[in-house]
């Protein structure tokens, strides 16, 4: 009995046989996978892979290859190494061709790091071979970057989650709702019910229309971005999203910033205005064309004296002069996420050399790339990229301060004032540059003036940094504020 | 004749409506009021929720902002009487109660303060009331992080306790409240690799936490006092630097710290705390807002209140040295030393006009005792070196300026020395010249800044 349950227990003479039976067995198994389909053959290595025999099992040396190379190429990617983790998915590629795993980690990340034709072909491949949702919104959302509209759009038709995935989804979102509102609410019980129970219901509701909605609304975004606008209407007409609401205008979206700005301005265009805000974070955010689109149409409406005025000023500052190609804009964001959530400034400069490539005329690359030297303390080799800045892109008020900064670096001190001062001229109501003005005037002795300078930042913003550092060094901390010295601060 | 009459009257209604401005309401001064205070324009703020409050004497909006204003500008009796009245009209509001609290500790109630504050935490809901009573520790690091009013009121409560005197009532309730955690060396952070780059601010928080947490870190404690004191805050300077002299190793490795006490702390005598409330806000109004009479106004509060507080004369003789008026400059600083002789800050400001002065004598008798009192004084040294060399002391002068370039290299204060060891070089090379040694502003030491 012992030897039926046990191999450990046999003579070396009656282990012979066992190993063999299990030597044919694999091969058998292998074989049989070898011959299977793609995807069946994917499952089946799976299911080998669990109890560890998919590395010496013909078939499925590969794919566990692959599988290793994944798993490795996802621990890069936990320790924000992208490009190791894009070599790792290129390798499991290479084992596993027909891995719609490792093409859609492969895909993923190369688009991370703006490789998008690799990161185009990898989405395409997983697609082809698995359908998934993941790969479809992949490679639509990708074509949609692009500026392939139509592309986007037939892929994005077809792209739709789990109704299990949107469940958890709002599940999740509900669940962050109730604890936020618990937090605020929990000295008063019946305020739990009263208050945060409906709020959890109708976050819930939100991201299950949201999430329901993720691919459609890229493609939405694309036909608005194209100026395919009665067609984008018609879109949203067909995906229900007009019926969602009466008024895009208020209240509650499901829906992100941009869709909800366009929904509002292609429902109620006499009421445009109300996407301002809209426009202003698109711009802000370097969504060049949907900025533009929300902000023209905002200002054809009567508009609040001082938000019309935002939105000239972001037209004009705040935007190119001229029309950015798609690819240019997105590799520029592309970059702008390797610096701010990926906090990889090598790899956002690689990109921002690619937005060079596709629009040389956009100042906003050689700006982060002269910021960049600046961050490094380059300042000499910070002021060629500024200048090129500046050059294409008069206008550009970012690239105007940061070069003043770099001039004071540099010890050219009256060229910096005079930089700050044209800054100034456009943006009177700075306080930072109000508060970095003053700190160039003192540092060249003329106190009256750089005291003059931070009293009207601190008035425009009571609470500018420098301008507060500067008077608390000057006459030690206002202990006004508070009646201790800790609360006073 | 008819005509005529109409063209009078309408005139007259014309006329009678262009005198007649419509006045201003008192929720228009009340908002006004707002904006300038959050513009940092004190003054404005302070007239316009007088004028608001007068407007609306019933109304506890415009007598909050009322006392709160007056409070800020340290018009402390105009802010007990706006306060007195807005608590008759709504005396469960906490946040009367606060202002009442604060205004308490201001003027050195310390009980009445913790009263005021107790009022608040009785009128929190229940819930949070049994969880602020009861729970441990671990659950009110929770409690505080989602309640920022509980939070601020448990750190003003240890504020208080500690300017009380009572230390250990303090770190208790630092304990109590997570405030401070177990085992975490708050004195080690604060000395860390990171210390010279974090703000003096965030300097001052970690030193704070220190002296809760840590009872036996004596150099900590001793920092977080010499930061008080050049803060101006006078009476927990001195308990604190009283309390870090508790600790440390040989009574010759404490000598610092007691001519500290005597030169800054004024022996260790107390000083009103009113008298001191007062003079932090004077000194603000006069150097931030620019309000000479205002701050004026405070100061000779100050110096009734408490004569022999020796800051008020050191900040009159600014003001009119400011003025353009040295005499009475000398004379405040004089009177300054007459109510302290050992004040460090106001020897040296004496030394310094009359320097200017090119009155050698008594600069150097000033400044050679300056000196004395707190011998890292490296601008002190280096004027008495030009008041020294004035005089033809040459040897002297040499000396001095050697121990204040050597002082300052080894607090990293080199460059603002430079143009004096440069001096020194060629008057050691070819003697003494036609010009006067420089004698530059040095960044002071900590503790002994900001006055």
């Amino acid at each position: 009995m012992g030897q039926a349950v046990s191999i450990y227990g046999l003579s070396r003479r009656g282990r012979a046989p066992l190993f063999i039976g299990i030597a044919i067995l694999i091969v058998g198994v292998g074989l049989f996978a070898v011959s299977l389909a793609p995807t069946l053959r994917g499952a089946a290595c799976g299911v080998l892979g669990r109890v560890g025999i998919d590395r010496v099992t013909p078939g499925c040396a590969a794919a566990a290859r692959a599988r290793l190379a994944i798993a490795a190429g996802q621990a890069a990617v936990v320790r924000n190494s992208h490009r190791a983790a894009l070599a790792h998915f290129r390798a499991a590629v290479a084992a596993a061709p027909d891995s719609a795993d490792a093409q859609l980690a492969r895909g993923e990340t190369a688009e991370i790091l703006g490789e998008y034709g690799e990161a185009r072909a990898a989405y395409g491949r997983a697609r082809a071979l698995s359908g998934s949702f993941e790969a479809t919104l992949g490679e639509g959302e990708l074509a949609a970057r692009i500026g392939d509209v139509e592309t986007a759009v037939r892929l994005l038709a077809t792209a739709t989650p789990p109704r299990r995935r949107s469940a958890t989804f709002a599940f999740f979102g509900g669940a962050a709702t109730m604890i936020s509102c618990a937090a605020d609410q929990w000295p008063d019980p019946s305020a739990l019910w009263r208050e945060c129970v409906p709020a959890t219901r109708r976050a819930g509701h939100r991201f299950f229309i949201a999430s329901r909605n993720a691919a459609a609304q890229i493609a939405f975004r694309s036909l608005v971005e194209d100026g395919q606008r009665e067609r984008a209407l018609a879109y949203a007409r067909d995906h229900g999203w007009l019926a969602l609401s009466s008024d895009w205008c208020g209240g509650e979206s499901a829906f992100d910033f941009e869709t909800t700005g366009a929904l509002a301005v292609l429902a109620h265009p006499d009421r445009a205005g109300c996407a301002a805000e809209h426009g202003i974070r698109a711009a802000d955010l370097g969504r060049v064309r949907m900025a533009r689109f929300l902000l023209q149409h905002a200002l054809a409406t009567p508009l609040d004296p001082s938000i019309r005025a935002r939105v000239e000023h972001t037209l004009r500052y705040g935007l190119p002069e001229h029309d950015v190609p798609k690819l240019a804009e997105s590799l520029y964001r592309t970059a702008s996420r390797l610096d701010w959530v990926y906090r990889q400034p090598t790899e956002e400069i690689g990109v921002c050399h690619k937005v060079i490539a596709a629009d040389p005329r956009l100042s906003w690359p050689y700006h982060v790339i002269g910021r960049d030297h600046m961050l490094r303390g380059d300042h000499r080799g910070a002021l060629p990229w500024l200048e090129k800045a500046l050059e294409v892109g008069p206008r550009d008020l970012k690239a105007l301060y940061n070069y003043a900064v770099t001039l004071e670096w540099l010890d050219r001190r009256e060229e910096a004032i005079a930089a700050y001062q044209k800054v100034l001229a456009v943006e009177p109501d700075n306080a930072k540059v109000h508060a970095s003005l003053g700190m160039a005037f003192d540092r060249l002795g003329r106190h009256d003036q750089a005291r003059q300078q931070m009293e009207l930042a601190l008035q425009l913003d009571p609470r500018q940094r420098e301008a507060r550092d500067y008077f608390n060094h000057q006459f030690g901390r206002d202990a006004r504020g508070g009646p201790t010295a800790f609360t006073a601060r | 004749m008819r005509a005529l009459t109409l063209v009078v009257m309408l005139a007259l209604v014309l006329g009678g409506a262009r005198d007649v401005e419509p006045a201003e309401s008192p929720a228009v001064l009340l908002e006004r009021a707002h904006q300038a205070y959050r513009q940092g324009r004190f003054p404005d703020a302070l007239d316009a929720a007088r004028r608001a409050a007068q407007g609306a004497p019933r109304s506890r909006d415009a007598l909050l902002a009322r006392g709160t204003m007056a409070e800020f500008m340290g018009e402390f009796d105009e802010a007990a009487r706006a306060y007195g009245d807005a608590i008759a009209l709504a005396p469960n509001d906490p946040a009367l109660h606060y202002a009442l609290a604060s205004l308490a500790v201001r003027l050195g109630d310390y009980d009445r303060a913790l009263r005021e504050l107790d009022t608040i935490f009785k009128s929190q809901p229940w819930p949070a009331q049994l969880l602020f009573r009861y729970a441990p520790a671990s659950v009110q690091k929770r409690l505080m992080a989602t309640n920022r009013v509980l939070a601020q009121l448990v750190q003003l409560q240890v504020d208080i306790l500690m300017e009380k005197g009572d230390l250990g009532a303090a770190r208790q309730t630092a304990w109590r409240y997570a405030i401070v955690e177990p085992g975490r060396d708050y004195c080690g952070e604060s000395k860390g690799p990171d210390a010279s780059r974090v703000s003096r601010d965030e300097r001052f928080t970690r030193l704070r936490l220190a002296t809760l947490a840590q009872p036996t870190a004596g150099d900590c404690i001793w920092w977080y006092g010499q930061y008080l004191t050049d803060d101006g805050y006078m009476r927990l300077g001195r308990l604190i630097v009283t309390e870090a002299l508790k600790h440390g190793d040989s009574e010759e490795r404490k000598q610092p710290g007691y001519r500290y006490v005597r030169s800054r702390l004024a022996g260790g005598s107390e000083v009103p705390k009113r008298a001191e409330s007062l003079f932090l806000a004077a000194r603000q109004r006069y150097l931030r807002d620019g309000d000479v009479d205002g701050a004026e106004r405070l100061l000779d509060e100050a110096l009734r209140v408490a004569p022999s507080f020796v800051r008020p004369y050191t900040m009159k003789a600014r003001i009119a040295q400011d003025a353009g008026n040295p005499d009475a400059a000398l004379q405040w600083l004089r009177r300054g030393l007459e109510a302290d002789p050992d004040s460090w800050r106001t020897l040296h400001n004496l030394g310094r006009s009359l320097l200017e002065l090119e009155r050698w004598e008594e600069s150097e008798r000033a400044l050679v005792k300056a000196v004395q009192l707190f011998p890292e004084d490296m601008e002190g040294r280096l004027r008495l070196a030009r008041a020294l060399y004035a005089q033809g002391k040459f040897d002297r002068y040499a000396a001095e300026t050697r121990n204040a370039i050597q002082i300052a290299r080894g607090w990293s204060r080199g460059s603002a020395v430079a143009g004096a060891a440069t001096f020194l070089e060629k008057f050691d090379r070819w003697g003494p010249g036609a010009a006067p040694p420089p004698a530059p502003d040095v960044e002071p030491l900590l503790g002994y800044g900001q006055d």
